[in-house]
């Protein structure tokens, strides 16, 4: 083979390996931008995908506001777009839509376009789909209409569909990438909002049961709330106030002297036989309307009822919580009490219908209280204190209030008196006795 | 003392505050007590003004230098949203910066880059160890070009010392060219080149991580305008390239920009390949109309000889040179490492499957690492400055 001939044949296997060379480098390049131009598809995807888990970290607590705002700035830096919003009826049912959650950044207007309301046409909103929006595109009107009103070129506006109709709709926009392939919004922008739109609603499902479970729960709240007050008013019924509050921290009540109290008691004269004229029904409707103004007059004077025996109405003044005027505070009520009872006895006899006189005593002195029992309990006072005023009532007459020496002690300065002498009391020897009535003037 | 460096990041949405815990964080990270130098990048959507106001109310004082950025990378962090910070603190009694800045560069490059070297020479600083420097990478006007690096370090080398290493990284705001910003210090400027020269007990050493190989002949440019190639080999360049890659139906030809890579080979035309030797161009965009590719750079002249390069990066590679790097300075005490990668290498843009910063991330192991995203790349290949293209320059900054 000649020099020739040589160098032409190498030249050939050059040729050879050039071309084969560039063929596999060409299809290799192609691959790769292929590649390359779907890995930064799934890169935007994977994008879209961090804004929904980011949706699925939205505090139980956040309200619409604070979901909507904190998506908006989401989908703007995820998808690497120059604004984005939330936009929401202005009124419902109405095709107008406000831009209250509008996050732009850069040299975009945001303030400007926050104001303006976006009109959606029934057509558009009737189709339920999203609109893209690209610079080299040709436009519709509503395409064009919304490029002007969002002040940008390339945008895509997709509805958000909760429970099937359009509760809102997403706007995002990019303004054109100098250095980037061509148009600034691609289909799969509509995927990404499509898909990040079924998960608000999910979420907005989960706001809402929760604002009913709220609703619920306050309602729970409230009932038990007064079930609780109605309890407590009961008990409150049955038993003093700070009683009531031992009882419900210690589960139990411990008994407690105290040194000096008064002690008052109420009898009606003459009731068994008065009783003997009535039906069970009405007697008790009748003791019930006095024992119910003499609850209010007790009450008033901030002394304690113990409790009701027939027609024996008893209550005592200085406890449970202790005062130094339980015997003026005790004569005061009795007064009131006398008082009613007589006023009541004029009317009745006015109307022909019977009526009670009252016996009435105190006696001050010092006595045990608590609750004994477990069932039906009540709060009780026992002592000497209690016997003797139980004998000041019945030593006494009706319609004056009988009063002992150790009463007398603590109220004297204050009332005025008929000393009725040393009066002798079942086993309890002379008991000095008084009937007080008010200052006269 | 001992050298201190603390890096911090923010990504809130809010300027200031961004500024403020980015700064906050790099002064508790670092330990730092007083900083002496801050280098400061936030991203294209901030306000610079307000991230200015956020870095200074933590650290009034303190000397800065730096830009919005494309995004930004820190020891734990990477982020191109837009709204990502990172201040970097510098407590040294070693270990000195300098910052210088010239203006108007737009108007002319290459006077500015004259205009800055002769600022660093009457700077009369000892013993200058490294220069990083920045600028701004867009006009700002319309149609949209680029401040081009190669007239601006062309005027810049004859005034620095010979063979000094040097790292550098134009800054783009977002991949638009929206306004790019600046940070001399307490004022926020455009159209800026800033150096910052290092001295004292230190070295600096500097890697290019390319992840590029040649994959055609070399081809020949034919025709070409400032930065605009409309011919190789005789034909309109788009149609070159299409060919090299199968034909339009295979590749689409808005997909060249940011993509298409020409490569220049520095070094034995055929011997073998040798990553160093090479200088890359991207394709910034395409002028469909006159079948003409738009480089980033101005310097792919008639009679340039280049071949079509195809990605190759690959975590393996980025580790061994990375290793390499650490290596030479292994005696000494590394603090810091910084990475100004190419805009395009982020992941949301090259299509590359792996984060390639991330990678870098790992190499640099527990030395503080901060960097920034680029437009375009600045580096020593053989003997000069060389402006370059889907590229990350890896520095490393070590006390002696």
């Amino acid at each position: 083979m000649s020099w020739e001939e040589k160098l032409e044949q190498a030249q050939k296997e050059i040729n050879y390996y050039k071309s084969r060379l560039q063929k596999l480098s060409t299809s290799y390049m192609s691959l790769e931008y292929r590649t390359a131009d779907l890995s930064k598809d799934v890169l935007q995807m994977s994008e879209g995908l961090k804004v929904i888990a980011e949706l699925q970290d939205v505090d139980a607590k956040s309200d619409e506001d604070q979901l909507f705002e904190s998506l908006a700035e989401s989908i703007n830096v995820r998808l690497k777009m120059d604004v984005a919003a939330i936009l929401l009826p202005v009124e419902e049912g109405k095709l107008d839509f406000d831009l209250r959650y509008l996050k732009g950044f850069g040299q975009y207007d945001t303030e400007t376009v926050r104001q303006k309301i976006i009109q959606v046409p029934k057509d558009v909103f009737e189709s339920k789909k999203g609109v893209i929006v690209n610079k080299e595109d040709e436009l519709n009107e509503f395409q064009s209409y919304l490029q002007r009103e969002l002040e940008i070129e390339n945008l895509i506006f997709s509805p958000i569909i909760h429970n099937k109709e359009i509760m809102g709709y997403f706007f995002a926009g990019r303004r054109s990438q100098l250095l980037q392939k061509g148009k600034g919004i691609l289909p799969y922008h509509l995927n990404i909002l499509d898909a990040i739109g079924g998960v608000v609603s999910t979420v907005q499902n989960q706001l809402e049961r929760q604002q009913v479970l709220e609703g619920l729960v306050n309602k729970r709240t409230k009932e038990l709330q007064e079930e609780k007050e109605t309890s407590e008013n009961l008990l409150l019924n049955i038993l003093p106030w700070e009683t009531t509050q031992e009882l419900k921290k210690n589960g139990s009540v411990k008994a407690k002297d105290f040194n000096m109290v008064s002690v008052l008691f109420t009898d009606f004269k003459d009731f068994t036989r008065f009783s003997a004229g009535l039906s069970s029904k009405e007697l008790v409707e009748l003791i019930d309307f006095y024992y119910r103004e003499m609850d209010k007059i007790t009450g008033k004077h901030g002394i304690e009822k113990i409790k009701t025996i027939g027609d024996s109405y008893m209550c005592a003044s200085g406890l449970p919580v202790e005062r130094e005027d339980h015997a003026i505070a005790a004569v005061r009520a009795a007064f009131e009490i006398r008082d009613f009872i007589q006023r009541t006895k004029e009317e009745r006899i006015k109307q022909n219908k019977p009526y009670f006189e009252v016996r009435i005593g105190i006696n001050s002195g010092p006595v045990v209280a608590g609750i004994v029992g477990i069932k039906k309990f009540a709060y009780d006072i026992w002592g000497d204190t209690v016997n003797v005023a139980s004998r000041m009532e019945s030593n006494g007459e009706p319609g004056k209030i009988n009063i002992s020496d150790s009463t007398y002690e603590l109220v004297k300065d204050y009332f005025e008196f008929e000393y009725r002498g040393e009066i002798p009391v079942k086993n309890k020897g002379e008991i000095g006795m008084y009937f007080v009535e008010p200052t006269l003037g | 003392m001992e050298t201190k460096v603390g890096i911090g990041q923010s990504n809130q949405t809010d300027s200031f505050s961004a500024g403020k815990e980015a700064t906050a964080s790099a002064l508790n990270k670092g330990k730092i007590e007083r900083a002496d130098f801050a280098l400061i990048f936030c991203g294209g959507k901030h306000d610079p003004h307000e991230f200015l106001k956020g870095v200074n109310s933590v650290i009034p004082e303190c000397p800065k230098a730096g830009g919005t950025s494309f995004g930004i990378i820190t020891d734990s962090f990477i982020g191109y949203d837009g709204f990502e910070t990172g201040v970097t603190l510098f407590s040294s009694d070693k270990i000195k910066f300098d910052v210088f800045a010239e203006g108007d560069i737009n108007l002319n490059e290459f006077k500015a880059g004259d205009a800055l070297g002769k600022q660093i020479k009457s700077g009369g600083i000892k013993d200058p160890k490294a220069l990083m420097v920045f600028y701004d990478s867009s006009k700002q006007q319309n149609p949209p070009m680029l401040n081009f690096a190669t007239p601006l370090f062309a005027a810049l080398e004859p005034h620095l010392p010979a063979g000094i290493p040097c790292a550098g990284g134009g800054f783009l705001a977002d991949m638009r060219l929206s306004q790019c910003y600046q940070f001399v210090n307490d004022e926020v400027v455009s159209q800026h080149v800033v150096a910052i020269v290092i001295s004292g007990d230190c070295e600096f050493e500097t890697t290019i991580l390319h992840g590029c190989h040649p994959c055609s002949d070399y081809l020949t440019v034919t025709k070409a305008e400032g930065p605009v190639v409309f011919e190789i080999d005789g034909v309109p360049a788009v149609d070159k390239i299409h060919e090299l890659l199968g034909g339009k139906d295979v590749v689409d030809v808005k997909d060249f920009a940011m993509n298409v890579t020409l490569g220049i080979n520095r070094g034995d035309k055929f011997g073998e390949f040798q990553e160093k030797n090479f200088a890359n161009r991207l394709t910034l965009a395409v002028d469909e109309e006159n079948k003409a590719l738009v480089m980033f750079e101005p310097d792919l002249t008639p009679g340039s000889e280049v071949q079509l390069m195809r990605r190759n990066l690959e975590p393996d590679y980025l580790e061994s040179v990375i290793s390499e790097v650490k290596d030479q300075i292994s005696n000494l005490n590394p603090v810091f490492a910084f990475y100004i990668n190419c805009g395009g290498r982020a992941r949301p843009f090259s299509g590359v499957g792996f984060e390639d910063a991330e990678e870098v991330q790992k190499a640099v192991g527990d030395i503080p690492l901060a960097g920034f995203y680029s437009g375009v790349e600045v580096a020593r290949v053989g003997e000069f400055l060389q402006p370059l293209d889907w590229t990350g320059v890896l520095c490393f900054l070590a006390e002696k």
